[in-house]
């Protein structure tokens, strides 16, 4: 597979080795560069932006932790080490144990998860209501079909192109349409990339 | 810049799931170094968002309300394994409860009235993903009131059923016979909704099995509901 431009590891020569030394703003460095690129691993594996940003955070205290304390042997491997120190954080968040003994009363919650759930409402409306407006631009009802078969339903392009008696060209310009709409809005509302993604450098 | 060919293919693939896991493992690798992989997938992971609120537009043209009552529901196929009363009254949710605001717990409530059933309150309990030493051992525990109630249980779902499109859903009690199957979608929040007559109920364990409607990825959650206090 080739190697693609602009690798962030580049930006960061010795920064392993700096860490090791005690050096903060090589640490403030490697999550300005890593966390991007972590929260969406964690977007994906839990489909909760709030959640990501949870598990962001417990990532890079073990991850700096252990760089502190000189457990990373082969410095080259830095990625490879973020990216499973995410996955098994993640693995840990839904193996954690919890319960709730629930009575009309109230809940008692024996092990409270540290999200804001007012938070999440507010954002979750938010962002509904912001895709719903993206939503409307994609005025060709196929276009939005095309969307959530290939995107939520696990339907192959070839089927979804047959069955619509489209052309995978025409099937590709859709989404790269879709995308580029996305896009705009995002960059015109940076609420929605922070509800979306979450900021980049609040890990 | 933005790119597009090969590298999107790349993120869309990984976001519709469709890698293996080794295949994964490379790419999460990858996308930690790759500023443009990162535009990729943020851009794909944006347009599966946009397809769940599609997907909830649907769902809430059709109507998913009356549907032990009218046999159906939509689009959407029920299978009937108990004989039901009357009273029986299940509704599929499409927010989360904990998320869910005045004016649609009033929805609810309206949705209830209207199949004249006397209800006392809504009680709705967040039931999250939790793995305990033992399997047996409720997830959740229920108090039941004295009073008909509207039961509202939102189901944090694990992330395999979080993304799919529709899962097939049954309620089976201790003895493993199915109380009630129904299909849902999951929501955006990745949870899912739905709620009993608590009068529709009898004290006891049950079994509730969720499974993807195309995978065979399965999660089961056991619920425990003990008679009112005295």
């Amino acid at each position: 597979m080739p190697k693609l431009a602009d690798p962030t590891s580049e930006k960061l020569p010795g920064v392993v080795e700096r860490i090791e030394q005690g050096d903060s703003s090589a640490e403030a460095e490697l999550i300005e560069l890593y966390a991007r690129g972590v929260r969406l691993m964690l977007i994906k594996r839990t489909g909760d932006p709030h959640l990501a940003k949870d598990l962001c955070q417990d990532t890079f205290i073990v991850i700096l932790r252990k760089l502190r304390a000189q457990e990373l042997r082969q410095h080259d491997s830095l990625a490879a080490f973020i990216s499973q120190t995410a996955v098994n954080i993640c693995i840990q968040h839904f193996r954690k144990e919890k319960r709730y003994v629930y009575t009309p009363d109230g809940i008692i919650d024996l092990n409270l998860a540290h999200i804001d759930e007012q938070d999440k409402k507010v954002d979750f409306e938010t962002t509904r209501l912001h895709l719903e407006s993206v939503l409307d631009q994609l005025a060709v009802s196929r276009d939005r079909e095309i969307l959530r078969r290939f995107y939520l339903s696990d339907e192959d392009k070839d089927v979804i192109c047959r069955e619509l008696g489209l052309s995978l060209i025409h099937f590709d310009r859709v989404l790269y349409r879709a995308k580029q709409r996305m896009r705009e809005l995002i960059d015109q509302q940076e609420g929605l990339k922070a509800l979306l993604f979450g900021g980049l450098l609040d890990a | 810049m933005r790119e597009t060919g090969e590298i999107s293919q790349r993120a869309d693939s990984y976001v519709r799931g469709k890698l293996d896991k080794s295949a994964i493992d490379a790419f999460e690798i990858e996308l930690l170094e790759s500023l443009q992989l990162q535009d990729a997938v943020e851009d794909a992971l944006g347009l599966q968002q946009l397809a769940k609120v599609e997907q909830k537009r649907i769902d809430s043209k059709n109507t998913v309300l009356p549907f032990f009552f009218s046999g159906h529901s939509g689009e959407r196929p029920v299978v009937l394994q108990w004989s039901l009363a009357a009273s029986v009254l299940m509704a599929t949710v499409t927010s989360t409860l904990l998320w869910r605001s005045e004016s649609e717990n009033s929805g609810l409530q309206s949705q209830v009235a209207a199949f004249n059933q006397p209800v006392g309150r809504l009680i709705s309990v967040p039931m999250d993903i939790m793995r305990t030493m033992d399997s047996r051992s409720p997830d959740v525990v229920i108090r039941m009131p004295a009073q008909a109630s509207i039961l509202a249980l939102d189901v944090e779902l694990d992330p395999a059923l979080a993304s799919a499109a529709s899962l097939m859903l049954s309620l089976s009690n201790a003895s493993g016979e199915q109380v009630f199957s129904w299909q849902a979608s999951p929501g955006l929040n990745g949870r899912l909704d739905f709620a009993f007559m608590s009068t529709t109920l009898t004290y006891g364990k049950f079994w509730l099995t969720m499974r993807a409607a195309n995978s065979d990825v399965v999660d089961e959650r056991l619920l425990e509901l003990l008679p009112p206090e005295h």
